[in-house]
């Protein structure tokens, strides 16, 4: 898997931390709500980072207390149908006030790169054959907003006031 | 298709709709997909099954059908006719006009 | 009418080349059916039996006559010359190609139209009254909330894949038309006691497999709190609503399993952190959409029209169509017009390009250029002079327009049935053209009155049976077409989900039955009596009597 932020492709410096794993003292790991739950105390005092893994039956209130731990948090988006992560980095951002890496993982399709940035994700896991330049281009291919999300977030609609004018000359009645 | 005429003996084809237009095929004689149902390659053992069910997979990843499924017929002495209304109806469009008769079939 | 700015423009023109890429990689096999299919669905195109179907967004059922025109076009260019409106207040082309879809698309866009979200598990066309502006019961014009509604959830981040589909309906009348408490949230204008006009929020109703009647969450809710208050709601069932089981994935199994009252305080919770922010929906914004749906500069008149009252003294068929077709629009002197898309022995809803065009002339002489596509499949015209009524019909009768059977027994509500659809169980389509044959005398429909029949081909219940006052459902049994009959649904104010009268009936059988019922209630029926009222008072009996024996009670 190749790791897209900002329209490039990075190296990820951070890896998953099997359940069952041992536990290392500097690695940058991210680890999942159960090992969170069980190994808390041995994975605080690590000199590593921390990650952890919301797999899509797993809201963010389940670590609500524990967000500030992390620097990373994965979201699991097991098959395109499944949207429910769309909520939790909705709520990550704006309810609990995370402002680290959100990364969408899992099955990652390039048609829904632009509904995950413009709910707050920002890094995407994608596959290792993808086309850089064709996979960002999928973020502009709609310029515009009709609805507040976590991209723009005062708007009903941001430019309504400055068209209003040359629309009601138009209108046919 | 004649309702009429005894049924000789039962039997599967393969069938699937076309990628670009979403026209009914089936796989028939001469190895290539094909609209009329009469032309439809009978599958007569295992053999054939596995052998034509790999054509379709190749045709599914060459772009040219969508979702291939194997269907019932029966063999009349006037031809092959579906078992189901579905496929009856599939097998010979709307049972209701539908505009334009004449471009009922368009070319594959 | 609501008309596009360059906002909108710039919108449905890039997802109309976002798609174009989307087909080139499918066809060129860079994306498989899997990754294809839903991306195709999110806009509204399906593949059927026989080719694809491309079903076309019509907010809340309004367009104006360039859009009809441009309808008109794409039945010829790219389909077989005809299309079917919906249920939905939509409409749908039964056969065009995959390759020329992004072309129809872009023809669509010029004329600020699209289908966005006319399927997958996304916040669907939202509907509103069919006779919102010129329906004199009104407190409010539906459709400006209808337009706000649409705006906001068009390519929603966030709730594009819901668990499964969401449908939403609002009505700005006490008389409900828009059958709001049979959708996943249903918006129902309201007066509160300080005078001031916001929403009844109705949640969890919908038709299908399990039928359910919307329960209300919110008594009232402030016209500026809409939004956040419907994102709450769509958020806390995109986290919760189940994703095992699509039979079970509708918002109404979610509330059945939390409760009403569990769910409203999840909502009330979600909607207070994020209630008077991004959302706010302001007064002014209110305001500009409200004004492209100010009425029309009606001509003041003063007399009824002499010439018009002589033609409904001279003319039977035309009085009787008047009669029939022709409510009073809430503008002294104009009336509302329905043109019934069911002429006798023709598929309900369906219309020729030909008869597309010649309702859009009729539309842009007549009626302020506008024009409303209904959920029972007919057309409105919404404000037509009464002193033009006779020209209108003699036009719509030349065009095979002008059925007098608005509201009657052969004003059938069909989905497309196993003529076209995939899901199918057995055909609507013939079956409805049988029974409009059957009753296809004007002096019997008049006797028997008002009566609702409607069919759907499978449980799917896209032609809404389960609110018929008469709901056919075709059923499979070991291969043939069965019809199972269910009495007494009511789509509105006293909504009711119709009774399972017995064992179904054969294609060959069906219209017979179908007759007996109606015989059955010209009989028993007490005078001024619609069918529900009977329905009501004698349930299932009489009916059960006259269709089966009295063996069968
Ligand atoms: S009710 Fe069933 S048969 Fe009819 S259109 Fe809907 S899915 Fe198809």
């Amino acid at each position: 898997m190749a790791l897209l932020i900002t329209d490039q492709l990075i190296e990820d410096y951070w890896h998953l931390l099997e359940d069952g794993a041992e536990i290392t003292k500097s690695d940058n790991n991210i680890v999942s709500v159960e090992r969170w739950q069980r190994d808390r105390d041995e994975l605080i005092p690590r000199c590593g980072q921390l990650g952890i893994l919301l797999k899509s039956n797993e809201p963010p209130d389940l670590i609500e207390d524990d967000i500030y731990h992390f620097n990373v948090i994965c979201l699991d988006f097991p098959k395109f149908t499944d949207g429910r992560a769309y909520s939790y980095a909705r709520l990550l951002r704006e309810k609990y006030r995370f402002t680290g890496e959100l990364r969408a993982v899992g099955n990652v399709l390039r048609d829904q790169l632009a509904f995950m940035r413009r709910c707050g994700i920002n890094a995407f896991e994608i596959p290792d054959d993808a086309n850089v330049e064709n996979w960002s281009a999928a973020f502009n291919e709609i310029s515009i907003r009709y609805q507040g999300a976590n991209d723009n977030a005062n708007v009903v609609r941001p430019d309504a006031a400055t068209v209003a004018g040359d629309v009601a000359g138009n209108w046919s009645y | 298709m004649n309702k009429k005429s005894a049924i000789q003996f039962e039997a599967r084809i393969i069938t699937a709709n076309m990628l670009v237009s979403g026209n009914v095929l089936y796989l028939d004689e001469k190895r290539c997909w094909d609209e009329n149902i009469a032309n439809a390659q009978i599958i007569k053992n295992d053999e054939d099954l596995a052998r034509l069910n790999n054509m379709s997979q190749d045709a599914v990843m060459n772009s040219i059908i969508v979702g291939p499924y194997v269907m019932p017929v029966e063999c009349h002495s006037a031809g092959l006719q579906p078992v189901s209304k579905r496929e009856l109806i599939r097998a010979s469009g709307p049972t209701i006009p539908t505009g334009f008769p004449e471009k009922g079939k368009p070319n594959v | 009418m609501y008309r596009y700015d360059q906002f909108d423009h710039t919108i449905v023109r890039e997802r109309v080349n976002q798609f174009r890429d989307q087909v080139a990689r499918r066809l060129s096999g860079a994306l498989t059916e899997d990754e294809f299919r839903p991306l195709r669905l999110m806009n509204g195109l399906y593949l059927q039996l026989h080719a694809y179907m491309l079903r076309v967004a019509i907010p809340y059922g309004t367009l104006w006559s360039k859009q009809m025109r441009m309808l008109a076009h794409i039945a010829r260019r790219y389909d077989r010359g005809y299309g079917h409106f919906t249920t939905r207040q939509n409409i749908q082309f039964n056969w065009p190609k995959l390759e020329d879809v992004p072309d129809l698309l872009a023809d669509l866009a010029s004329v600020e139209m699209h289908a966005i979200q006319t399927s997958g598990n996304s916040i669907r066309n939202v509907t509103a009254d069919h006779f919102a502006g010129v329906a004199d019961d009104e407190l409010e014009d539906s459709r400006i909330y209808a337009e706000i509604i649409r705006q906001w959830s068009t390519l929603h981040p966030e709730f594009s894949f819901l668990p499964r589909k969401f449908k939403i309906a609002v009505s700005g009348a006490p008389t409900d038309r828009a059958a709001v408490r049979f959708h996943d949230i249903g918006l129902q204008m309201r007066q509160n006691i300080r005078g001031e006009v916001g929403f009844e929020v109705l949640v969890g109703g919908g038709q299908g497999r399990t039928p359910v009647i919307a329960e209300t969450i919110r008594d009232f809710l402030p016209k500026r709190d809409l939004l956040s208050y419907l994102e709450a709601i769509l958020r806390v069932y995109n986290m919760l609503g189940r994703r095992d089981n699509i039979y079970k994935a509708r918002i109404k199994i979610l509330l059945k399993e939390t409760g009403l009252d569990r769910f409203a305080a999840l909502v009330e919770e979600e909607w207070e952190r994020i209630r008077g922010g991004a959302l706010d929906l302001p007064l002014d914004e209110i305001n500009r959409i409200r004004a492209y749906f100010a009425p029309p500069r009606y001509e003041l008149v003063v007399d009824p029209d002499a010439a018009y009252q002589a033609a409904r003294r001279s003319d039977r068929e035309f009085d009787r169509w008047c009669v029939n077709n022709v409510l009073p629009n809430k503008q002294p002197g104009y009336g509302i017009v329905n043109i019934s898309l069911k002429p006798v022995g023709k598929a309900p809803g369906d219309a020729t390009a030909d008869q597309m065009d010649i309702i859009a002339d009729l539309a842009e002489a007549f009626s302020f250029d506008e024009l409303r596509v209904t959920h029972k499949q007919n057309i409105v015209l919404g404000h037509v002079r009464l002193a033009d009524l006779h020209t209108v019909w003699q036009q719509l009768d030349a065009a095979g327009l002008a059925t007098a059977n608005f509201g009657l027994a052969s004003d059938i509500i069909a989905c497309p049935g196993l003529d076209y659809c995939n899901l199918a169980n057995a055909r609507s389509i013939p079956v409805a053209q049988r029974i409009s044959e059957r009753f296809a005398d004007p002096e019997r429909l008049a006797r028997i009155g008002a009566i609702r029949i409607n069919i759907s081909g499978c449980i799917n219940a896209c032609g809404h049976h389960h609110v018929g006052d008469i709901g056919i459902l075709g059923v499979d049994r070991r291969g043939e077409e069965y019809y199972q009959i269910t009495l007494g649904g009511d789509p509105a104010d006293n909504a009711t989900i119709g009774e399972i009268i017995g064992p179904s009936f054969s294609y060959d059988e069906i219209v017979d039955a179908i007759e007996t019922i109606i015989s059955t209630y010209e009989t028993i029926r007490k005078p001024e009596e619609t069918f529900s009222d009977t329905w009501r008072r004698t349930g299932a009996t009489p009916f059960k009597e006259t269709l089966y024996g009295p063996a069968h009670n």
